[in-house]
């Protein structure tokens, strides 16, 4: 028994087709119209020119980390662990270190991330329960000499910092009392 | 005879320079156009104007200095060599796939008859009888220069190549000849410039010889059939796409100029935009009339239909003849572009098949017909 | 012998039990706070209810696992939707003034309450006032900080200040919504065994001063051990990340230290990650591992002729396989006699973990040795031999009177783990492993037999954190070998054909000859230790 197979009829050729000029004429005719087209108005040209013109990215998008500060400029990280822990790159290290203030307790006494190594996943910033960390400069990480200029410290990633007012340890008015 | 040294020399440097320049300026048109016919931008980083961020403040002039650009890189690019392979026939090879076609440049009249400090001449270098066999001759002369750049290489692409343009290019050849038979039997002469002569002819009464009243004697008028065909084998002659299969980047690399670099690589390129312009030419002569404008004779404007005459001054007619023979030659050389980024390459026993199996059938149906309605009339 | 069965399963127990000791035989896991084995019954969390039927009558309402005693016909049900509403409505009212910072608590990865929470918790706060605020990052003393508010109130750390320690320092103060545990009023929590109740809190509330903020828990890896502090040999977990140790925490075995351990004991960690010896020095000056072999070498060939000068003295921290591997090389090969061992200061002891006698092998080694063949005091030793070679580099108990002396000896040769006085002396100094980086047993003072494991990675030793890069370990540039290595290194050294290379092959030599060891395969050891018979 043969096997059922789908049949595909041939292409049947018309006249205009057989003698093939025409239809290199009608090809002609579409080159023609896409040139004209082109030449004076840029109809149809969707190039960008890159390095001068550039597409704007989305507000979704994942670029370089920056870390956050509170109202009074204090870095919003606690030193928590949990971007290190979500990272699958493990490209951050912290260590934490004693603030001796029984409000915050605990910050960040080093904050590092080596660009070379992280992802861009972005699951250090879901992980974060402070908002301390975001990925939303919408810049990449520039270029650099050395494989040491890519690790970045604290310094580095409050070069474009911001104030964040977000809710704190869960509880609103706790961390803004004094 | 100084005088005609003279301007034997002049026509000589302008056909040459008109050429060359033609040639190089195409190399940057065949990109812009390409990227206009398939929506894109094309060349337009090289600009005089250096650090310049803004865009419209570059100067840029249309792409135009991608060609000095390229010349700088072919020319100071690194000279190669080959170690194996023929290194002789290597380094003469791209010559004499240049120069032939410049020779055919002579029996080109791309002008009537001028003027100028009370002596006139012939807009063309040389008048030979046998005219346009020329042509033929010494375009068969540049397969060797293709045959042997792909041999001497020692490289299986490059030989491939070289075959595959050899085999091509004499087998269009034979084509291309018996395409031509028409007109030739029309026209009855070989000689370029009586065939242009020809096609814009004045009846023995003085009026205009039109076919109809009103379109002009041209081969493409004539000769319908003929002129497809011949562009057809044209276009193979001159190894272009769609029968660029000696080149054949997406199979043999380079082709038969794999092993080349820097100014001889830039030679086989440049020889190849010199043909589409000399192609150009010829077929402007035997189809379009020559050097010749609409119900423009001799003496001025004589229109059909009764509508009146316009006499000018010889002269003046004179360089308008041979600035419409450079403006139809730069639409040729434009529409034999669009072809190229139109159609796909044919595979390579395709064009063998097209060729024997076709085209010469149909030249040679076409030479019957012709001689059948010229017998009549 | 009453049966019960929980959860459908059978068992049979002794009468006295109760029912969270049955279930744990069963495997069947009950939520707890208070309920600790070490401890009395408090049964004041309520987390443990479950439902009871005995001869198929139900109670009414769910009783506390941990302080209902079983009884014949006794049906216990742990999984029911009332267990689960009951365990729920504890929780919610444990979560009530909880300031949930998680993020800064230590705790965090450990902690009772996440786990119960993530288990069986109702995820949205239902308080419509204020919480009630207490102290956070309060010292209660040396090593234990104080966050009331974490707190809840199971009274485990009371219960151990009561029942263990004895010094009931802590307690709980005000009342309802404000109870919480303080320290009376005069003290501080300094007994020596405080940073217990740093283990035994089921949350956040008390946490180590000296693990504070070092490390989130759950990057630690766990690698059972044997205190080296004194001659009690805790049994305990050396919690480490990389190679480098961040806490020591009691491991259970009741016939040793039970669930405790001494603050010393747990701190001694600090000794193996920093201020080691991780190259060969000459006199204080660092020199390659080779030219150090070859040196030791040409001094122990010097003596072909005269091997009663050569002197090998034995720390009591070295292991039983070590000791035996160093005193068969050189008894065996060099006919040397003279063996001493160098004990360390005995100091302060109580009733309870804490010993006097701080050297945690000194009954192996000299069993090892022989007490025949033990030399009297290293004072004699001193004035007798041109080389000594020591094998652990602890000061002696002798060393103020034999300073003097030492530095007259031809020869010092020493095999030591950290850097001290001794390296500073010796000709030669070879670094050796700690015992967390190698594999081996201790005698303790009840006369058994323990064993304690190497942690993962055998490197890491000093940690030098800076502000450029991430985790800068500063790795040895030389392999720290452990004794055993070095005597294979030395014997190839010397064209020797040593053949105890490892510390199975030394056990087995070791059975043949000590008659101690006889009837011991290494794997009966296990985790609780062997109790060895007096012979």
């Amino acid at each position: 028994m043969a096997k059922k197979g789908i049949v595909v009829s041939k292409h049947k050729y018309t006249l205009s087709e057989k003698l093939y000029y025409p239809e290199i004429f009608k090809g002609m005719g579409v080159s023609i119209r896409h040139f004209f087209a082109n030449i004076f108005k840029k109809k149809y040209t969707v190039t960008l020119q890159y390095p001068e013109q550039k597409e704007s990215y989305t507000e979704r998008f994942r670029g370089k980390h920056r870390l956050m500060t509170r109202e009074d400029g204090s870095l919003r990280c606690v030193a928590c662990m949990m971007c290190a822990t979500a990272c699958p790159a493990e490209c951050i290290y912290i260590e934490a270190e004693d603030v001796g203030d029984s409000l915050v307790e605990k910050r960040a006494k080093l904050f590092v991330i080596d660009e070379l190594r992280c992802i861009f996943c972005g699951l250090c910033v879901e992980a974060c329960p402070t908002d301390a960390i975001r990925m939303d400069t919408g810049e990449h990480v520039e270029p650099e000499y050395t494989r040491e200029a890519f690790i970045y410290d604290k310094k580095k990633l409050l070069q474009k910092t911001g104030r964040s007012v977000a809710i704190q340890g869960g509880d609103s008015d706790y961390i803004h009392k004094n | 005879m100084v005088e005609l040294i003279i301007w034997t020399i002049v026509k000589i440097l302008f056909i040459l320079g008109f050429t060359m320049t033609l040639a190089g300026v195409l190399t940057v048109v065949d990109r812009r156009e390409s990227s206009m016919i398939q929506d894109r931008i094309g060349p337009n980083r090289a600009n005089l104007s250096g650090d310049v961020w803004d865009l419209s403040k570059r100067w840029r002039f249309l792409g135009l200095l991608h060609l000095l650009a390229d010349g700088i890189k072919m020319i100071f690019k690194e000279d190669y060599s080959i170690k194996s392979g023929n290194r002789w026939i290597h380094t003469f090879a791209p010559v004499l796939a240049f120069f032939p076609g410049l020779v055919i440049l002579s029996i080109i009249p791309f002008g009537g008859n001028v003027t100028l400090f009370e002596s006139s001449t012939n807009l063309q270098i040389a008048s030979f009888n046998s005219g346009i066999l020329l042509a033929f001759a010494f375009s068969s002369i540049a397969v060797y220069g293709i045959t042997l750049a792909g041999w001497s290489s020692n490289n299986k692409f490059s030989l491939l190549g070289g075959v595959r343009a050899t085999s091509q290019m004499i087998s269009y050849e034979v084509v291309l000849g018996l395409t031509l038979m028409g007109i030739f039997m029309i026209y009855g002469t070989l000689e370029l410039n009586a065939i242009v002569q020809g096609q814009q002819a004045l009846k023995a009464d003085g009026t205009p010889d039109l076919i109809f009243g009103f379109l002009p004697k041209w081969g493409i008028f004539l000769q319908p059939l003929a002129m497809l065909l011949y562009v057809a084998a044209a276009t193979a002659e001159t190894k272009r796409a769609p029968f660029d299969v000696p080149e054949a980047e997406s199979e043999l690399v380079s082709g038969f100029f794999t092993e080349y670099g820097s100014m001889k690589m830039g030679m086989f390129l440049f020889a190849e935009y010199a043909e589409v312009v000399i192609f150009s030419m010829i077929f402007t002569t035997l189809f379009l009339g020559g050097y010749h404008v609409p119900y423009l004779y001799d003496s001025g404007f004589i229109f059909p239909f009764n509508w009146g005459t316009v006499s000018m001054n010889p002269t003046l007619i004179g360089f308008i003849q041979m600035f419409m023979f450079l403006l139809k030659t730069l639409i040729v050389a434009w529409g034999h572009l669009v072809i190229r980024w139109t159609l796909p390459r044919f595979r390579y026993d395709q064009i063998l098949k097209l060729g024997w199996k076709m085209i010469l059938p149909l030249a040679l149906a076409n030479i019957v017909v012709t001689a059948i309605i010229l017998s009549i009339i | 012998m009453p049966t019960i069965k929980i959860d459908g399963k059978e068992i049979v127990v002794e009468s006295n039990t109760t029912i969270i000791e049955a279930a744990k035989k069963l495997g069947i896991d009950i939520p707890v706070f208070c309920y600790h084995e070490g401890l009395s019954i408090a049964a004041n969390c309520r987390m443990c209810l479950v439902e009871v039927e005995v001869n198929g009558r139900k109670f009414n309402k769910p009783l506390p696992a941990c302080h209902t005693i079983v009884s014949e016909g006794m049906s216990v049900l742990t999984d029911t939707p009332k267990v689960k509403k009951t365990r729920e409505g504890v929780l919610e009212f444990l979560f009530l003034n909880h300031p949930i910072d998680c993020p800064i608590c230590d705790q965090a990865g450990e902690c009772y309450l996440q786990d119960h929470y993530m288990a069986h918790g109702g995820y949205e706060s239902r308080l419509d006032t204020e919480k009630v605020r207490k102290n956070k990052a309060v010292p209660i003393g040396e090593y234990v900080i104080l966050d009331s508010e974490r707190c809840v109130l199971c009274s485990r750390c009371v219960r151990f200040t009561k029942e263990i320690s004895k010094t009931e320092e802590l307690g709980i103060f005000n009342r309802g919504n404000h109870s919480e545990i303080g320290v009376v009023t005069g003290k501080s929590l300094d007994n020596e065994y405080s940073l217990n109740v740093v283990d035994i809190c089921p949350v956040g509330a008390l946490t180590s001063r000296d693990f504070r903020f070092k490390k989130r828990v759950w990057y630690l890896k766990s690698t059972p051990s044997i205190c080296s502090g004194c001659s009690m040999g805790c049994n305990s977990f050396v919690e480490y990340e990389n190679g480098i140790i961040y806490r020591v925490k009691p491991r259970e075995n009741k016939d040793v230290n039970g669930w405790w351990m001494c603050n010393e004991g747990r701190l001694l960690y600090h000794q193996i990650n920093n201020n080691r010896l991780t190259t060969t020095l000459t006199k204080g000056s660092e020199i390659s591992q080779k030219e150090a072999l070859s040196k030791f070498a040409d001094i122990i060939k010097s003596h072909k002729n005269s091997s009663d000068k050569i002197g090998v003295v034995l720390s009591t921290h070295l292991s039983n396989e070590s000791a035996y591997a160093v005193k068969s090389f050189f008894k065996d090969y060099f006919g040397v006699k003279s063996f001493y061992i160098n004990n360390k200061k005995d100091g302060k002891s109580d009733d309870f973990l804490i010993k006097k006698d701080k050297n945690p092998n000194r009954i192996g080694v000299s069993l090892i040795i022989g007490t025949n063949s033990i030399d009297k005091t290293l004072k004699e030793a001193v004035k007798k031999h041109e080389t000594l070679i020591f094998w652990g580099g602890e000061i002696s108990s002798e060393f103020d009177s034999i300073e003097s002396d030492l530095k007259k000896v031809k020869n010092i040769i020493l095999f030591a783990t950290n850097k001290n006085i001794l390296t500073d002396i010796a000709d030669i100094s070879f670094p050796i492993t700690s015992i967390v980086q190698e594999r081996g047993t201790f005698i303790n003072v009840q006369n058994r037999l323990q064993q304690f494991y190497p942690i993962e990675k055998h490197q890491a030793l000093t940690y030098n954190p800076t502000d450029k890069g991430v985790a800068q370990i500063t790795s040895i540039t030389q392999r720290i070998y452990t004794p055993i290595e070095w005597l294979v290194n030395l014997s190839k050294k010397m064209d020797y054909n040593y053949s105890l290379d490892s510390i199975f092959k030394v056990f087995t030599q070791m059975r043949k000859e000590i008659p101690q060891f006889t009837n011991i395969e290494y794997k009966d050891i296990g985790l609780n230790g062997f109790l060895l018979k007096e012979k």
